[in-house]
């Protein structure tokens, strides 16, 4: 707990930092996932994922945007090199927020551990079939995870999960455009099995176009059978 | 859909029960054991970031106090009566001789597919006449030299499967002993 009060403040200041950006849409995201590990190198990932507006009409409030299924198939390359391939739905019908999508994903990542800190790179690579057009969406993103008591992360204890991300999507449509994406998560390892992770993720979207903002209020279920 | 969710709340609460209670957790300076506590208070030199961690490893309690000093990282281990259990250093590969960094690669070659060092540490257990404190401020000194063991935090693939364990060997490289850790998942931060 001796965390709790620099980890509010950095909170506190980052909401403050990006509500001076104008047109900052404020939203939430839900999700619970669970994956299972099948064989040695195999292992299966499901998830579902909320997401809502928590200023629609300007105004503090609710409104749910869409719904995402996913699978993740992740094989074990070496000891951290890690190759995932995923499918994603989208569905925005249901919500009449627009049209949904299928994606198909394809991911590398190699992790690092360096005393209690891991680092991570994350390499994706996405084709997002929407209604109207396919966007090719490349990422990386730069993760950092590391245990706040002590250097292992133990039942009960809790956790900081940070991470910087840049995108870059193209279709035939639309000229490319380039997304940053900042995120700083506290979970808690619950026990062997669950996380519980919350946290802010600031999105800067198509800052070459015409930049928009968006902070999410991140909160996730990670169960592990 | 609701049902299962809390079922599976539940399960994981259950599961939480029968896991082997392993923790290093930080305490404030007065819980630390009294006499070992004073140690620390005349070294030659202030040190640096001084923490102090309880150790809860099965039935086996410890305290553990962690610092840096010219350089070096120091975990010293105590008893719950604060009788000095170890002294460990952080190093690095370069820095374990060659004769014993050959035998300890030999060991791994031999008993796995793969493996990678996460983090080493030499040992210094008191062998010798010295008081715990006059120990402790004659490694504080000058630990070239002097350590009895390495303890090697390793990731290794075997047949079987891929594991985190901690591997102890002799000063000379000859193995002793080795107990699997457990390591955080990493399904959180993957998608």
């Amino acid at each position: 707990m001796r965390y709790f009060k620099p980890l509010l403040f950095l909170l506190l200041f980052f909401c403050l930092s990006v509500s001076g950006q104008n047109n900052l849409t404020l939203m939430g995201e839900s999700s619970i996932s669970v994956s299972h590990k099948a064989t040695k190198n195999y292992s299966v990932n499901f998830a579902a994922r909320s997401r809502y507006f928590l200023n629609p009409d300007d105004s503090f409030g609710y409104k749910q945007q869409q719904m995402d299924v996913y699978h993740f198939s992740t094989f074990k390359l070496n000891i951290n090199h890690d190759l995932s391939l995923g499918i994603y739905y989208r569905n925005r019908d249901l919500f009449n927020t627009g049209s949904g999508e299928v994606r198909f994903t394809q991911q590398f990542n190699y992790k690092k551990q360096r005393h209690s800190f891991r680092f991570g790179h994350r390499v994706r690579a996405e084709q997002r079939i929407l209604d109207t057009k396919t966007i090719f969406r490349q990422r990386y993103r730069f993760a950092v995870d590391f245990p706040l008591n002590g250097e292992k992360l133990d039942v009960g204890e809790p956790y900081l999960f940070c991470a910087l991300e840049g995108l870059w999507s193209f279709s035939k449509k639309d000229t490319p455009e380039f997304d940053e994406r900042t995120m700083t998560q506290i979970g808690w390892q619950i026990s062997e099995t669950l996380k519980l992770q919350t946290g802010l993720e600031y999105r800067l979207e198509a800052f070459n176009v015409l930049a928009k903002h968006s902070l999410y209020l991140l909160t996730s279920a990670v169960l592990k059978l | 859909m609701k049902y299962n969710i809390i079922i599976l709340l539940f399960w994981s609460c259950l599961l939480q029960a029968q896991t082997k209670n392993e923790k290093e957790e930080r305490i404030p300076d007065f819980q630390f054991p009294k006499p070992a506590y004073n140690y620390f208070n005349n070294t030659k030199k202030p040190l640096k970031r001084l923490k102090f961690f309880k150790e809860i490893d099965g039935k086996n309690k410890s305290y553990e106090a962690k610092f840096k000093y010219n350089k070096l990282h120091y975990s010293v281990e105590f008893d719950t009566l604060g009788k000095l259990e170890d002294i460990e250093i952080i190093i690095k590969q370069k820095h374990i001789p060659e004769g014993a960094l050959q035998q300890i690669t030999t060991y791994f070659k031999t008993n796995f597919d793969k493996y990678s060092f996460i983090k080493i540490q030499e040992q210094y257990i008191n062998k010798t006449t010295k008081t715990d404190t006059d120990f402790i401020n004659y490694i504080l000194e000058n630990p070239i030299g002097k350590h009895t063991h390495f303890e090697i935090i390793a990731e290794i693939k075997s047949e079987k499967d891929r594991l985190f364990k901690e591997f102890t060997f002799k000063f000379t490289g000859e193995f002793e002993k080795s107990r699997p850790i457990s390591s955080s998942s990493y399904e959180h931060a993957l998608f």
